[in-house]
C-alpha cells in the first residue's frame, strides 16, 4: 500500500505543487463547432469528418509532479462520443502525445498518466479530441491538473476504496463500473496482500522448519474475503437507506413518480387516459430504444409495440402498410415520419401519407394519433 | 396486513407443496432431509405454481384467487397424506459416512458468524425487493411485459412475433423484446399478484428472495449430505450467498437469471451425489431440476444438456471421458473446417474467434463481481489437479468441463460475444453456473477418499478436511 500510495504522490512525498486549472471557455474548438456559455465550453457539433478538437495552452508545469489529470465535462443524451487527452511538452514541441479517455456513469473518469504515456517534460498544451456520436452538446467545464503529495494519494486510495456503487439502470451488468478506472481496486489489492501473506508464511514456516498449517492459508482467504464482503454489506446498506427514501411505503405509481423516469411516466399516463380501454394496437415510434420500451410497459395491458426498430440508435420508418385502420401511433421525438398536424397526415420520407386523427397532442415532438 | 399474508401464501404454499413432494420421494426420515426438501421444494413448488396457471389457462378458467389456491391445497393435502403414509423410520443421519465432530472451536464460531452474515444479507435483499419498482432493462422488456398483460386479462394472452403482430388482427395479440421466452418467470409475477389481489411490481417479485433462500439450504443441504462439517457446510454457503453479482440478481428482481443459476447448481448437486450412491431420488430431482431448467429461459435447455455427458461418464467412465474429449474435439473441428455460422438455440456460432478476454479478464479479477471466486478457483483447481478426474470427481469435473466449455464457446465463438464485449452479457451465463462451481471446488478441496474395504457407489467422501 505504501508503494501504491508513493507511486501515485508523483514524487510529492511531503507538499502538494499548485494545482493547474483551465475553464472550459479558455479553450479554443479548432475542429467542430459551439460557444462558451458562462465559463463552460460547449461543443455543438463534429466536423464532417466526425470528430472534434479543443485545444487550449497551459501554464507550463512538470508532468512528473502531476500524475493524474481530470476532465470535468458532461455529454447529456443516450450517446457519449469517444473521448481522447493529448498533450504536448516543450521538449518535443512538434510531437503530440495522446490516451483515451473513459467514460464512468455520464462522467469522465480521471486519468493517470506516467512515462510510459508519454507524460514527461514540461507541458504547454493539451488538446480534447472529440470522435463518433453526440446526441446533445458537450458541455466543458474545466480542465484539472490536481497537485497530489502522499496524504492526498492515500486519501485518493481510500476514497477509491470506499466508493458507493449505487444501483443503476447498468448495475445487473457491471455494478462495479468505477473500478476498471482505479489504478488498483480492492479486489486486486486484496489478491496481491493475500499472496504476499501467503508467500511470507511459506518463506518463514520453511525457514523456522514449522509444519505448515492449512488454517493459517485458509485464514488468509477468508479475511480478505470478509474485507471485500464488509465494502459490499455497507453498500448495500446505503443503497438501502437510498431505496428506503425513495420509494418505502409508496404504492406503485408514486414509486414511479418517484423514480428517475418519472416523467416518462406521467405522460404515458397521459396518453394512456387518452386511449380507449385496453386493449387497442399502438406502434410507438422513437428514435431512442430505451425511451420507446421503457414507454411500452408503461403502456401495457394495451397491445404496444416498440419493437418495430430493432436497432438502439436506427430511425427506420415502418412500412406505410404495417400501418392499419384503427391503430394508434405514438410519435415520440422520432424523426423516421412526419405529422402534418395541418393535413391530419402521417407522412413517409418517399411521400406516402396516411390519414390519421389527432388523439393527443404534446408538443410536434409527442402526438398521438389513430389511423383512419 | 393483507399484503403480508397474500405474500406468505403464495411463496408458502408451493413452497409447502414443494417441500412435500421432495420428503415423498425421499423415505428416509432424519433431520437434514428436511433442509434439502425445503431447499430443492421452492422451485418445485413455484413451478408446480405455474403448471397450475397454465392447466387454468387451458381449461379456460380464469385466474381467480379460490380458482389458482384450490388446485395448490387439494395438492398440499394429496402430498401431506402420501408422506404420512410413506415415511420410513426415523434415522440418525442421511450420510453414508457420518461427518465426525471433529470441529475447531473457532470454526463453530465462524459458522455463526457465517450464518448471521447470511441472514443479514437476506434480510436487506427482501427489503430492496419490497420497495424497489422494477429496474432491469429486461424484466420491463421482456418478462413483466407477459406478467402484466396476463395478469390483467387473467390468462395467457399470445405473444406473437413481429410480422405476426403487424399483420392486420386483434388486439389480444401482444408483441415485447422476446415474444417467444418462456413463460415460467412471468407466470411466477402473476403467481404472486393473484395472491396480492393486484398488480404490484415489487411485491409480485418475493420469489426472487425466495429461490436464494432455497438455493442456500439445498446448497448446506447437499454438501452435510456429500460429509461435510457443519462450518464448513456453512462457510461454503455464505460464499455463495455473498457473492455480489447473485445478490444484485436477487436485489433488482425481474430477470429469470437466478433461477438458472438456481436450477442448475441443484441439479448439478444431485447430479454428483447419484454418481456415487446411485439412488432414485437423486436422479430423480435431477430430472425435475432439469425440466425446471428449461422451461425458465432459451440457455436452459443448453445448461440442462451440459449434464448428459457426467451421467455417461457416471454410467461408464471410459465412454464418458471419451465423450467429453470427443464433444472438445468436434468443437475444435468446427472451429477447423466448419461453416462460418450455424444458428443454434437462440445463438449463432461463428468459426472466427472474437476476442472478448479483456472485459472478461477485468470483470473476472479486476472488479469486486465475484469477490475472490475466480481467482480462488484457478488455485484450488491448479493446485488440486491430480483430483480433477479421480472417479469421485470425474463425472462432476465434466459437468464443470461442459459448462465452462459452453460459456466460452458463447463468448468467444458466437453472436454473443458483442454482448460480452459491451459487457452487457459477461456475467450473465457465469452466474448460472457459479453455485455448481462453489459445490466442485467444496468437492475438490476435501482429501482423497480412501475407498478400501468400500463399494465406491455406497461412499459419499467426508468434506471435513476442506477446512482444517
Amino acid at each position: 500500500m505504501v508503494v501504491l500510495v508513493s507511486v501515485h504522490a508523483g514524487g510529492n512525498w511531503f507538499g502538494a505543487p499548485a494545482p493547474v486549472i483551465v475553464r472550459g471557455a479558455d479553450f479554443t474548438i479548432v475542429r467542430g463547432s459551439g460557444q462558451p456559455i458562462g465559463g463552460t465550453l460547449a461543443l455543438d457539433s463534429l466536423d464532417r469528418s466526425g470528430s472534434a478538437v479543443l485545444s487550449t495552452r497551459v501554464p507550463t508545469f512538470p508532468a512528473e509532479r502531476y500524475p493524474r489529470v481530470e476532465w470535468n465535462l458532461h455529454a447529456p443524451g443516450p450517446v457519449q462520443p469517444a473521448l481522447t487527452f493529448a498533450w504536448r511538452n516543450r521538449e518535443h514541441p512538434g510531437r503530440t502525445y495522446h490516451k483515451p479517455l473513459e467514460w464512468v456513469d455520464g462522467h469522465v473518469a480521471p486519468l493517470r498518466l506516467d512515462t510510459g504515456d508519454g507524460w514527461t517534460g514540461s507541458i504547454i498544451g493539451v488538446e480534447l479530441i472529440v470522435r463518433g456520436e453526440m446526441s446533445a452538446p458537450l458541455l466543458l467545464e474545466s480542465f484539472t491538473v490536481p497537485g497530489v503529495w502522499l496524504g492526498t494519494a492515500a486519501l485518493d486510495l481510500r476514497q477509491q476504496w470506499t466508493t458507493y456503487f449505487p444501483f443503476r439502470g447498468n448495475s445487473l451488468t457491471f455494478p462495479f463500473d468505477e473500478e476498471r478506472t482505479q489504478p488498483l481496486s480492492l479486489l486486486a489489492a486484496t489478491a496481491i496482500a493475500q499472496l504476499l501473506a501467503v508467500t511470507g508464511y511459506v518463506l518463514v514456516a520453511r525457514r523456522s522448519n514449522w509444519p505448515m498449517d492449512r488454517r493459517v492459508v485458509w485464514t488468509i482467504f477468508i479475511a480478505g474475503w470478509f474485507v471485500l464482503d464488509a465494502r459490499w454489506q455497507i453498500n448495500l446498506w446505503r443503497q438501502l437507506g437510498d431505496t428506503a427514501g425513495a420509494f418505502a411505503g409508496k404504492s406503485n405509481d408514486q414509486k414511479h413518480l418517484a423514480a428517475a423516469d418519472h416523467e416518462l411516466f406521467t405522460l404515458m399516463r397521459e396518453m394512456s387516459a387518452a386511449l380507449p380501454p385496453p386493449p387497442v394496437r399502438i406502434i410507438f415510434l422513437a428514435d431512442n430504444q430505451t425511451l420507446r420500451v421503457r414507454g411500452a410497459f408503461f403502456l401495457y395491458p394495451h397491445s404496444v409495440n416498440a419493437f418495430y426498430q430493432d436497432s438502439p440508435r436506427t430511425a427506420r420508418a415502418p412500412d406505410a402498410h404495417d400501418l392499419h385502420a384503427g391503430d394508434y401511433v405514438l410519435l415520440f421525438l422520432y424523426s423516421g415520419v412526419v405529422y402534418d398536424r395541418a393535413r391530419k397526415m402521417l407522412v413517409w420520407v418517399d411521400g406516402t401519407r396516411k390519414a390519421v386523427d389527432e388523439v393527443l397532442w404534446k408538443s410536434d415532438a409527442v402526438v398521438l394519433l389513430r389511423l383512419r | 396486513m393483507r399484503d403480508f399474508i397474500g405474500l406468505t401464501l403464495s411463496v408458502g404454499l408451493p413452497w409447502l407443496a414443494g417441500t412435500l413432494s421432495v420428503l415423498l420421494l425421499w423415505r428416509r426420515n432424519d433431520r437434514s432431509c428436511w433442509l434439502l426438501a425445503a431447499g430443492y421444494g421452492y422451485p418445485l413448488g413455484a413451478f408446480a405454481a405455474t403448471l397450475t396457471l397454465r392447466l387454468l389457462d387451458a381449461a379456460g378458467i380464469p385466474w381467480t384467487l379460490p380458482m389458482v389456491a384450490l388446485p395448490m391445497l387439494v395438492l398440499i393435502v394429496v402430498l401431506l397424506g402420501l408422506t404420512r403414509a410413506r415415511r420410513g423410520p426415523r434415522v440418525s443421519g442421511s450420510r453414508i459416512l457420518p461427518a465426525r465432530e471433529v470441529l475447531l472451536v473457532p470454526l463453530r464460531g465462524l459458522s455463526w458468524v457465517c450464518l448471521a452474515l447470511i441472514a443479514i444479507r437476506l434480510i436487506g435483499l427482501a427489503a430492496e425487493i419490497a420497495w424497489r419498482p422494477l429496474q432491469p432493462w429486461d424484466a420491463w422488456s421482456q418478462w413483466a411485459t407477459k406478467a402484466k398483460v396476463w395478469f390483467d386479462y387473467g390468462r395467457m394472452a399470445p405473444f406473437v412475433s413481429q410480422e405476426q403482430w403487424l399483420a392486420p388482427g386483434d388486439a389480444m395479440r401482444f408483441v415485447d423484446m422476446h415474444s417467444y421466452y418462456p413463460a415460467t418467470v412471468p407466470l411466477l409475477q402473476v403467481w404472486t399478484n393473484v395472491w396480492l389481489g393486484r398488480w404490484d411490481e415489487s411485491l409480485m417479485n418475493a420469489p426472487w428472495l425466495a429461490v436464494a433462500v432455497a438455493l442456500g439450504l439445498a446448497f448446506y443441504a447437499q454438501l452435510r449430505r456429500a460429509g461435510a462439517d457443519a462450518s464448513t457446510a456453512m462457510l461454503f454457503t455464505y460464499l455463495v450467498l455473498s457473492l455480489p453479482i447473485l445478490n444484485i440478481h436477487v436485489a433488482l428482481a425481474g430477470t429469470a437469471d437466478v433461477f438458472i443459476a438456481t436450477a442448475y447448481g441443484m441439479a448439478a448437486m444431485a447430479l454428483w451425489r447419484w454418481t456415487r450412491t446411485r439412488e432414485r431420488f437423486d436422479i430423480t430431482l435431477v430430472a425435475a431440476m432439469a425440466a425446471v431448467l428449461v422451461t425458465i429461459k432459451v440457455e436452459g435447455m443448453l445448461w440442462a444438456l451440459t449434464l448428459v455427458p457426467p451421467v455417461v461418464v457416471a454410467l461408464n467412465r471410459r465412454v464418458g471421458l471419451g465423450l467429453v474429449f470427443s464433444l472438445g474435439a468436434a468443437a475444435l473441428f468446427y472451429v477447423a473446417f466448419g461453416p462460418a455460422e450455424i444458428a443454434m438455440f437462440g445463438y449463432v456460432l461463428r468459426t472466427g474467434f472474437e476476442n472478448v478476454s479483456l472485459p472478461l479478464m477485468q470483470h473476472l479479477f479486476i472488479m469486486d463481481n465475484w469477490h475472490l471466486l475466480w481467482l480462488a478457483a484457478a488455485v484450488v483447481v491448479v493446485r488440486r489437479y491430480r483430483r480433477l478426474w479421480a472417479p469421485d470427481l470425474a463425472s462432476m469435473t465434466a459437468t464443470m468441463s461442459g459448462a465452462l466449455g459452453f460459456v466460452f464457446i458463447v463468448y468467444f465463438f458466437s453472436s454473443a460475444a458483442g454482448g460480452v464485449d459491451d459487457e452487457t452479457l459477461v456475467n450473465r451465463l457465469l452466474l448460472h453456473m457459479v453455485p455448481a462451481l462453489v459445490f466442485y471446488l467444496a468437492l475438490l478441496l476435501h482429501d482423497p477418499p480412501r475407498l478400501s474395504g468400500q463399494h465406491e457407489g455406497a461412499y459419499a467422501p467426508p468434506l471435513q478436511k476442506a477446512l482444517p
